[in-house]
């Protein structure tokens, strides 16, 4: 089968013109830095949405801005070009992990943004031998894996095994983890933005939590409940799939692996590439019990 | 779905690889993983700003649409396969694309009679922006006549270069689907624009 030729080639002038001119069509500085602040806010807004118990552990509320930050920072010196000198200049701090190299952020201007293409990761250097990480970044990250978030179905504290154990590895106490001497982040000039999980995607994930960790406790009939007020309230939610994958997960746990396999099996017949096929799988065949 | 993460949704969680070592530095997982989300979000933002916007969400609102897509892609980072990670941001996008429609859908209706007179009007002494600005509103006008499931992949073909067995993929659909929707989009496309150049041409005489 041979593709056609495209439009842009072949067309009429007029189709030519109303193509190209989409070609050149990109997003602004301020959406982009928006969208890398709420990044880095959903790691954190699901952590203290589905463990309540965990996130007064993990982090204190300065942390967590920071965390923010520092999210929202690693994409706008990959992503935006206008920020890249200012964040430039305040390389040399090196308390930052990518303010660790500062050839990295210099070097991505508008041309080279421009022109990266999709699938090909900027080239950063990593100075080894740069000042190390600040802490609390990570150990904030840890507690608040996506992958706890929505798709494991751990225990609320289990959550805290990624965090190191009091006295092996020594985290630093949040005040101190907090201080400005650390963690103040560098002058970078962001837009206005919201760091915040836009609320009606907050809600959902709130609401998938409350599935989650009911299946953590491995209680099924709550983890059902659970989910049918997630469907009500969310009847086309963004996080449906996550949503079915639970539920299958949660029938399996009731003693009722008939309704999780067909279930399971109705998901899989609509969506043959999910990246939940796996784990359904297993479920189906009874070789994994949530 | 990689083996590992199918421990991790049996609550196995991953505790080596998250683990801040003891000289206070970020282990290799957890940057792995800030730098895959900063990546993808510096590779494939302008694709996916963009499919917002030619998916047909007016410009105030691709802005919120587009961080919607990148929150879930931060939400759900550990179960994008490599490779398949901007076939998720477009899923993604066409899922929160179709959500924005629904709630604006009245909106759009009320605005819809206004289309035509801002596009015949280009305005005093066009720029080259201002004429650009323009022909998009005439692209975005066409593409409305083509249903979802054709304007996706005519966006994907003609705008975006991708080809067809990215699209499939893309789209968990056969390739031959995608061409036969390929070849329904040119059509009406095509005859859409037809009628729109004649409806500018009546307006503003040339």
């Amino acid at each position: 089968m041979t593709a056609p030729r495209r439009l842009l080639e072949e067309g009429t002038e007029f189709e030519r013109d109303l193509l190209a001119s989409a070609g050149l069509d990109v997003g602004t500085d301020q959406g982009r830095q928006r969208a890398g602040l709420a990044m880095g806010a959903a790691v954190l807004s699901a952590t203290t949405s589905t463990t309540s118990a965990a996130a007064g552990v993990a982090m204190g509320g300065a942390t967590t801005g920071v965390l923010v930050k520092w999210v929202g920072l690693a994409v706008v010196t990959l992503g935006v070009a206008g920020a890249s000198v200012r964040i430039g200049q305040t390389l040399s701090s090196g308390r930052h992990p990518r303010m660790a190299a500062p050839t990295a952020a210099v070097a991505v201007g508008p041309q080279h943004a421009a022109t990266r293409g999709p699938g090909r990761a900027p080239e950063l250097s990593r100075d080894s031998s740069g000042p190390r990480p600040d802490p609390s970044p990570p150990a904030v990250f840890a507690a608040a894996s996506p992958v706890a978030v929505l798709g494991a179905t751990a225990a609320p504290s289990q959550l805290e095994c990624s965090r190191p154990k009091a006295g092996a590895s020594a985290p630093r106490p949040a005040a101190n983890a907090a201080s400005p001497s650390n963690l103040e982040p560098p002058s970078v000039n962001l837009a206005p933005a919201s760091p915040a999980l836009p609320p009606d995607l907050q809600a959902e994930v709130s609401a998938l939590g409350k599935a989650r960790a009911a299946l953590g406790r491995r209680d099924g009939q709550t983890a059902l409940e659970a989910l049918d007020a997630y469907e009500q309230a969310f009847p086309t939610g963004l996080l449906a799939d996550e949503a079915t994958v639970l539920r299958v997960d949660a029938l399996a746990l009731h003693g009722a692996p008939t309704e999780a396999a067909a279930l399971g099996r109705r998901y899989l017949s609509a969506h043959p590439t999910s990246p939940y096929g796996t784990h359904l799988r297993a479920v189906i065949d009874g070789e994994h019990n949530p | 779905m990689q083996a590992s993460e199918a421990a991790l949704l049996a609550g196995q969680r991953d505790t080596e690889g998250d683990r801040v070592g003891d000289r206070g530095r970020l282990e290799p997982a957890s940057a792995i993983r800030v730098e895959r989300l900063a990546t993808l979000a510096a590779d494939h933002y302008d694709f996916i700003w963009r499919s917002l916007r030619r998916l047909g969400l007016a410009p105030s609102a691709v802005d919120d649409a587009a961080q919607q897509v990148f929150v879930l892609c931060a939400l759900k980072l550990d179960r994008i396969d490599a490779g398949r990670e901007r076939a998720f941001l477009f899923q993604s996008a066409l899922r929160v694309a179709m959500s924005v429609r629904r709630d604006f859908a009245q909106r759009r209706e009320a605005m819809a009679g206004d289309a035509m007179d801002e596009i015949s009007d280009p305005g005093p002494l066009p720029d080259a922006a201002a004429e650009m600005r323009q022909r998009r509103l005439i692209l975005d006008r066409v593409l409305d006549a083509l249903p979802l499931d054709l304007r996706t992949v005519f966006i994907l073909y003609e705008i975006e270069g991708l080809g067809s067995p990215e699209i499939a993929s893309m789209l968990s659909v056969p390739v031959g689907t995608v061409a036969s929707r390929l070849r329904r989009a040119r059509e009406a496309f095509q005859a859409e624009a037809g009628r729109v150049r004649k409806q500018l041409e009546r307006k503003v005489p040339r």
